[in-house]
């Protein structure tokens, strides 16, 4: 099963998050609102640590070989990072204007630090996935077939010095 | 009957770039080698869609960091020779941070 309990958990949230989003007037300024954008930072601020829990939560399936399609299931949980750095942009953004206009809202300042710390771990999680897709093997099979690999030895060995015209 | 396990360039450039400490770095490729290559029947586990081809998986604890470990992922194919290994794409990802 490659939609976990902890990835459908978050998606939630951050649905949630997107649907406060389209909910929120232009110039609202009343108590509601604040108390609104204040539980909205709470859960922003929590979602670089959520995120990775639902990441770590995928790679354990990955590696207890119970996940089925590696290139869908990597599509699925970059989206839910797209849409968290999304939605967290746009909630920075809300706060911003809203504190222009009226009272500060608690803990807004650390927005940007949990915006960036996402944004680092969707590039991680895109540079580290299992991608597979159907270019992917034709690009391996044609890289083999033109002789551009090592085999481990030769590189163990490069390593060791022992064939040092290998290094690049 | 062991194997050469070949890494292609593209997948060796896409390890490098992870940034593993040595030891890590060194400790893949001698699971790849001596673990997969002397035995692949023992180790891999065959997969089906999209890439029909064959898995091998393991962690390894960071000898720096007991509380970190890394993971890594591999999708394998038997040569034509039938006596290499062929690594198609690779992953990582580490827990404890």
């Amino acid at each position: 099963m490659s939609e976990n309990l902890l990835y459908r958990i978050r998606s939630g949230d951050v649905q949630l998050l997107e649907e406060a989003l389209r909910s929120w007037t232009a110039n609202g300024n009343n108590t509601e609102l604040v108390l609104e954008l204040e539980d909205a930072v709470n859960l922003c601020l929590g979602l670089p640590d959520d995120l990775r829990a639902v990441w770590d939560a995928t790679w354990r399936r990955l590696t207890a070989y119970q996940i089925d399609d590696y290139q869908k299931t990597g599509e699925r949980l970059l989206s839910l990072f797209d849409r968290a750095v999304n939605v967290l942009t746009q909630i920075h953004q809300r706060v911003e204007k809203h504190e222009r206009q009226g009272p500060a809202i608690r803990r807004s300042g650390e927005l940007l630090a949990a915006l960036e710390r996402l944004q680092h771990m969707r590039q991680q999680f895109m540079d580290g996935w299992l991608w597979i897709t159907p270019e992917i093997i034709q690009e391996a099979r044609e890289e083999y077939a033109r002789g551009e690999y090592q085999t481990v030895r030769e590189i163990l060995d490069e390593l060791q010095g022992k064939n040092p015209q290998l290094r690049p | 009957m062991s194997y050469k396990v070949k890494i292609r360039s593209s997948v060796r450039r896409r390890i490098v770039a992870w940034n593993l400490p040595d030891t890590v770095f060194v400790e893949v490729l001698i699971r790849l080698e001596q673990q997969l290559g002397q035995n692949p029947a023992a180790h891999l586990v065959r997969a089906r869609h999209p890439f029909e081809g064959m898995n091998y998986g393991f962690s390894l604890v960071d000898p720096t960091n007991r509380l970190r470990e890394f993971a890594f992922f591999f999708h394998i194919t038997y040569g034509q020779d039938e006596q290499t290994l062929e690594v198609i794409n690779c992953a990582y990802h580490v827990t404890g941070l």
